[in-house]
C-alpha cells in the first residue's frame, strides 16, 4: 500500500505539472516582451514629456522668440532652412571626420612606439600630458593663427582633441596582457612582432574602440569650436551667426543638427565595435 | 610493461630533466630571496613527477627554470642533455598555467593551433597528432569552434593542455593547472591526464598544492620545503597501474597521503 502511495503520487501530479510549467513560461514570455516595449517606450515617453514641458514653458512665460523659440517653430525651421543646415553640416562633417582619422591614426602609431621604446615615452608623454591640460578653446586660436582660415586648423583642433585618449587607452591596451600569456609566447619562442601581431594588438582592440567611442563625439565639438573662430561655413559659424541675429530658432535647429551627426557618428563606431570585438560580452 | 620500456630507454637515451645544483635568488628592494637553494633531481623519459610543497617554496620556479623562462643563479639544468633554451627552440617542452591563457579572441580549435602560428612552430612541427585529434584527446570533440567564453572552466583547461600537446613535446609542465577548478572538475579531469600521459608516453612534471592529486598521479612526489626552496624528499608512490579514482579510497593511499602529510608539515 505504501509503495502504491508512493508510485502513483507523483504520476498523478504530473499532469497539472506539465501546464503548471507551460503557464510560467507563457507568463515569463509576456514579462519580457512587456519589458522590450517599456526599454523602448518609456525612452520616447520622457522625450516627449520633455518637449511638452518646453512647449508649455514658452507658452505660459510669453517667451520672446530672440529669447527662446518654442519646440514647433525649431521643427518648422529645420524643415525649411533644411539646406542651409545641410550645406553647413557637410564641412563640419569632413572636419570632424578627417581630424577623427588624423589624430586617432597619430594616437595609435605613438601608442605603439611608446609601448617598444619606453623611454620615448618617458621623455615625451609628460609634454603630450601639458598639451593636453591646455582647454581647446586656448589651443584653437593658436592653431587658426598657424594654419589659416581654411578646413586645415579645424582638422587640427579635432585632431588634437581625439589623440589624448586614444593615445592613453591604446598605450594601456597593448600592455594589457598578462604575465601567463607573455610565458607562453616565450616557451613557444615567439618573435617580437609576432607577439604583437598576435597578442598584443588583439588585447588592445577593445581599450582602442573605448577611446573611439569618446573620440566620435569630441572631434565633432573639435571641428565646432575650430570654426567659432574666423569661418564664414560650418555648424560652428552658422551657431554665432543665428546667435548674433537673435535667429533662436535657427540656433536650436543648428545645434540640433550638429548633435545628430555626432550621435550618428558614435553608433557608426558602436556598431563598428560590435562586429569587430565579439569576445567581450557586450551590455544590450 | 610501459615502466619497463621506460626503464630500457632510460640506459641508452639522456635523462629528460636533470638539475644538478640548481639555485635561483631574486633581488627585492630590501633583501636577497632565495626562491631556490642546491637543487638536484633526474627525471626519466616517459616518467610522471609531481611536485608538492608549501605556497613559496619555489615549486613555480622550478618549471621556470626548466622551460627556460628564468635563468638559475648557480648549477645546470639539462632537458633531453642539452640546455633549456635549446629544448624550447626545438618545441620539446609544452606548458600549462594555472590560468588556462586562452586568447579570448580565438575559438578552441584556433587557440590550439598557436603553437603552429609563432616561433617558426611550422617549420618545427613533427608528425603528431592534429589539432583535431588533440581536441579529441582532451574530450572536446564537438566544440573545436567555442569560443573560450563559452567554455566552462574545466573545458577551457582541456583545451590548453591540448595546445601543450600540439607537436608532440616529450616534456610537459603543468604548474597547478586544476588549482581553480572545482573537486568534481578537478578529479575528471586528473584521471583524463593519466590517460594522456599513457596514451602520449609525454614526461611530465606537475606542480600542485594537492596533497592526493599529487600522490594519486605521480610516479614520485619531489617535496620542497620552503625559505630556501630545497629539496625536503622524493617519494616514490608504489601504487598499481593504471590508477583508477577509486585507489583513492584504499587504505594503502590513506597511508601514503598520510606519509606525505607528515612530510608537509616539516616543510
Amino acid at each position: 500500500m505504501a509503495q502504491d502511495i508512493g508510485l502513483s503520487a507523483p504520476v498523478a501530479a504530473a499532469a497539472p505539472h506539465i501546464t503548471e510549467a507551460e503557464q510560467a513560461r507563457a507568463q515569463y514570455l509576456a514579462a519580457q516582451s512587456r519589458a522590450r516595449w517599456q526599454r523602448h517606450l518609456l525612452p520616447l515617453l520622457g522625450a516627449a514629456s520633455l518637449l511638452f514641458v518646453w512647449w508649455a514653458l514658452v507658452a505660459v512665460f510669453d517667451v520672446k522668440p530672440y529669447v527662446a523659440p518654442s519646440p514647433e517653430v525649431v521643427a518648422m525651421t529645420m524643415m525649411q532652412k533644411s539646406n542651409v543646415l545641410l550645406t553647413n553640416l557637410w564641412p563640419t562633417m569632413i572636419e570632424a571626420i578627417s581630424g577623427f582619422a588624423l589624430g586617432n591614426l597619430v594616437a595609435i602609431a605613438i601608442a605603439i612606439l611608446f609601448v617598444h621604446r619606453k623611454w620615448v615615452e618617458m621623455a615625451f608623454f609628460p609634454i603630450v600630458v601639458l598639451i593636453n591640460s591646455i582647454p581647446v578653446v586656448a589651443k584653437a586660436p593658436i592653431l587658426v593663427l598657424l594654419l589659416g582660415n581654411g578646413m586645415a586648423p579645424k582638422i587640427a583642433i579635432a585632431a588634437i582633441i581625439c589623440f589624448f585618449p586614444t593615445l592613453v587607452n591604446m598605450v594601456r591596451g597593448l600592455e594589457a596582457i598578462s604575465p601567463q600569456a607573455m610565458e607562453l609566447m616565450h616557451v613557444l619562442s615567439a618573435r617580437k612582432w609576432e607577439i604583437f601581431i598576435r597578442l598584443r594588438l588583439p588585447t588592445s582592440i577593445p581599450y582602442l574602440f573605448s577611446a573611439l567611442k569618446i573620440a566620435a563625439s569630441t572631434s565633432v565639438v573639435g571641428a565646432i569650436v575650430g570654426e567659432w573662430i574666423g569661418s564664414q561655413v560650418g555648424i560652428g559659424a552658422l551657431i554665432i551667426q543665428a546667435t548674433y541675429n537673435f535667429d533662436s530658432a535657427l540656433l536650436y535647429a543648428t545645434v540640433i543638427t550638429g548633435s545628430a551627426f555626432s550621435v550618428l557618428f558614435f553608433l557608426t563606431i558602436r556598431t563598428l565595435e560590435r562586429l569587430c570585438v565579439r569576445w567581450v560580452p557586450h551590455p544590450a | 610493461m610501459s615502466a619497463a620500456l621506460s626503464q630500457a630507454a632510460a640506459l641508452t637515451e639522456a635523462p629528460a630533466i636533470e638539475l644538478r645544483g640548481v639555485t635561483v635568488r631574486f633581488m627585492s628592494t630590501q633583501r636577497e630571496v632565495v626562491a631556490l637553494n642546491d637543487i638536484n633531481f633526474t627525471l626519466l623519459p616517459g616518467s610522471f613527477l609531481t611536485l608538492l610543497g608549501p605556497s613559496g617554496c619555489g615549486k613555480s620556479t622550478l618549471l621556470r627554470v626548466v622551460a627556460d623562462i628564468i635563468a638559475p643563479s648557480a648549477g645546470t639544468v639539462r632537458v633531453l642533455g642539452h640546455a633549456p633554451v635549446e629544448a624550447r627552440r626545438r618545441r620539446e617542452i609544452g606548458f600549462v598555467f594555472q590560468d588556462s591563457t586562452l586568447l579570448p579572441w580565438r575559438s578552441a580549435i584556433d587557440n590550439v593551433r598557436l603553437p603552429l602560428q609563432v616561433g617558426g612552430g611550422a617549420r618545427t612541427r613533427r608528425a603528431g597528432r592534429t589539432p583535431e585529434e588533440l581536441l579529441a584527446l582532451v574530450g572536446l570533440t564537438g566544440w573545436e569552434q567555442a569560443m573560450p567564453h563559452e567554455l566552462s572552466g574545466g573545458m577551457r583547461q582541456r583545451v590548453a593542455i591540448a595546445r601543450a600537446l600540439l607537436g608532440d613535446p616529450r616534456i610537459l609542465l603543468m604548474d597547478e593547472p586544476f588549482g581553480a577548478l572545482d573537486e568534481i572538475t578537478r578529479d575528471r579531469l586528473n584521471d583524463e591526464l593519466l590517460h594522456v600521459w599513457r596514451e602520449t608516453g609525454t614526461t611530465i612534471l606537475f606542480v600542485t598544492h594537492s596533497i592526493h592529486e599529487a600522490a594519486y598521479l605521480g610516479q614520485q612526489v619531489l617535496m620542497l620545503a620552503a625559505n630556501p626552496g630545497r629539496v625536503r624528499e622524493i617519494v616514490p608512490i608504489e601504487l598499481p597501474e593504471p590508477r583508477h579514482l577509486s585507489i583513492r579510497d584504499t587504505a594503502e593511499f590513506g597511508a601514503l597521503a598520510g606519509r606525505l602529510r607528515t612530510i608537509l608539515e616539516t616543510c
